[in-house]
């Protein structure tokens, strides 16, 4: 499947690839992963070249196995943590193999991800690539993208946006994507700048710094998505001439519809055709968005509604979830991660607000022990991904609560946030 | 613009923009990442202002990691573009 590809500055041709998928196969049958051991058994993949990711992708689902698919820099010790309750049989890290106990045999070669569920831990979500088929072949027939119309991903390529959206569609309709972890955002516009046709494929925040940097630069498409562009950056860049196109899913789901032509930045356009949406029909009485295809039903806990013109504008969630710039952080992943450390009593996290990418992780700590905030970050990053870490952290004498003695997130953060616009922005 | 004038700025840029505590000794040694707290969106959002404050042109090209590892590298980064652009 796969064709050419680039990297930052690199570019493969398929022979190329090829090459690298024989050679890392060759390696993984050294490491007595065969085409027997891979079959119905899960993988879990943390890797920092998409290259490698790409290629072991391949490997693992051409022989009948189930991915699980990390987000890149994520610590070696959570790794193992994740793929051992997630059930893997194995951890591929980078070039290295870690032998586990896995349990149960995915009979469908799936892709496995964690879902950002509302409580408790995240929920593993299993997608056979039978179902992510069709998610690509739908989704290609609602983009009708041309062949030499790159596709430019500044996302993961560990999650569905970057993997399903913007990689696997690329490939099947003969295009080539070109993949870039460099994080310059300089480097971005240069390679944007390299085609004259291409749809850059990223988050408001990206889109954020690189119209910072060049008012004037214009994108030939762009594809938003995880979180609403802020309003004047979606009217500025409308003006610019920029073609801005947005989508809207979930992990469950992958991609659930898609907008060519937005009318706001909270417009996501036509759902994709194997999905029945329901929610409501009026914009003052947005309801739960619930996407129902032939085998399932997925309450998204988005709000939303449909436009007169049949289009699903999506709004705010109905629950805690963290949206930093498009990745989704569940609250008591990070207060598991904070409470490890000794001494603290009570920890609340919640979605601080943000002035440049909307939301970021906010941490309440009743502690016993005295810390700073940096050894708390420093204790964070140890067991998470730079995203989840907390970036504004206090201490208190006590977490506020309700009337009822509840701990609400939504009232912390609303008497949070309201401290934070008093003193000017500024702890 | 002096040495001292560029981490002056830098930790403006890091209070005010970024939105993070600074200690009140700033200095030269101190790492961005474990002691300020910044992380990699912020780095690349430091690219931005660190072009405005300082008025120098980022190049297009990939930056090296270390750059970003103490307030005294990112002096260095932006000294070496100041003349660079002199």
């Amino acid at each position: 499947m796969m064709n050419r590809v680039c990297i930052d500055t690199e570019s493969y041709s398929s022979e190329q690839l090829d090459e690298i998928e024989n050679s890392i196969r060759k390696e993984l049958v050294h490491e007595g992963l065969t085409e027997n051991v891979i079959q119905n058994r899960l993988f879990a993949l943390c890797m920092e070249s998409p290259l490698r990711l790409l290629a072991c992708l391949e490997i693992i689902r051409k022989g009948g196995g189930s991915l699980l698919l990390i987000h890149a820099d994520t610590p070696h010790q959570t790794c193992l943590e994740l793929a051992r309750e997630s059930g893997c049989h194995y951890l591929l890290f980078n070039g290295e193999k870690v032998s586990l106990q896995g349990k149960n045999l995915y009979r469908d070669s799936s892709l496995v991800q964690f879902s950002s569920g509302t409580t408790g831990k995240p929920k593993q979500i299993v997608r056979s690539w039978e179902n992510i088929r069709r998610e690509i072949f739908n989704y290609n027939k609602l983009l009708s993208a041309e062949e030499d119309e790159a596709p430019i991903i500044l996302v993961p390529a560990t999650h569905s946006f970057g993997l399903i959206a913007g990689i696997m569609t690329a490939f099947e309709r003969g295009a080539t994507p070109h993949i870039v972890i460099n994080r310059n955002p300089k480097f971005y516009m240069k390679i944007i700048g390299g085609y004259q046709k291409h749809i850059v494929y990223g988050v408001p925040f990206q889109f954020h710094l690189m119209h910072a940097l060049a008012p004037h630069f214009v994108f030939n498409r762009l594809l938003s998505s995880g979180a609403p562009l802020q309003e004047r950056l979606f009217r500025d860049l409308e003006q610019n001439g920029s073609g801005i196109m947005q989508q809207y899913g979930c992990t469950e789901c992958g991609c659930i519809s898609l907008s060519l032509f937005p009318e706001g930045p909270n417009d996501n356009g036509r759902p994709l055709e194997h999905f029945t949406i329901e929610t409501s029909t009026s914009a003052s009485e947005p309801t739960e968005i619930i996407a129902k295809t032939d085998r399932s039903i997925v309450h998204t806990r988005d709000l939303g509604y449909f436009s007169d013109k049949g289009s699903l504008f999506v709004l705010n969630r109905l629950d805690d979830l963290i949206n930093v710039s498009g990745q989704k952080v569940i609250p008591s992943e990070v207060e598991e991660v904070i409470s490890r450390l000794e001494g603290i009593k009570e920890t609340v996290v919640y979605g601080a607000r943000h002035t440049i990418w909307g939301e970021c992780v906010g941490a309440l700590i009743v502690s016993e022990k005295q810390y700073d905030v940096a050894a708390v970050k420093n204790h964070c990053m140890k067991h998470l991904p730079a995203y989840k870490i907390p970036a504004k952290i206090r201490f208190v004498e006590e977490i506020p609560k309700t009337e009822k003695g509840k701990i609400s997130r939504s009232l912390i953060k609303s008497l949070e946030n309201q401290n934070t616009q008093k003193n000017g922005g500024r702890e | 613009m002096n040495r001292t004038e560029i981490v002056e700025g830098l930790k403006k840029i890091i209070n005010e923009n970024l939105e993070l505590e600074v200690p009140s000794d700033f200095s030269e040694n101190l790492r961005t990442w474990e002691d300020l707290g910044v992380d990699s969106i912020m780095a690349m959002q430091l690219i931005v202002y660190i072009e405005e404050d300082f008025s120098i042109e980022v190049p297009e090209d990939e930056i090296a990691e270390n750059v970003f590892d103490t307030v005294g590298s990112l002096a260095d980064f932006i000294e070496k573009l100041q003349q660079a652009s002199a």
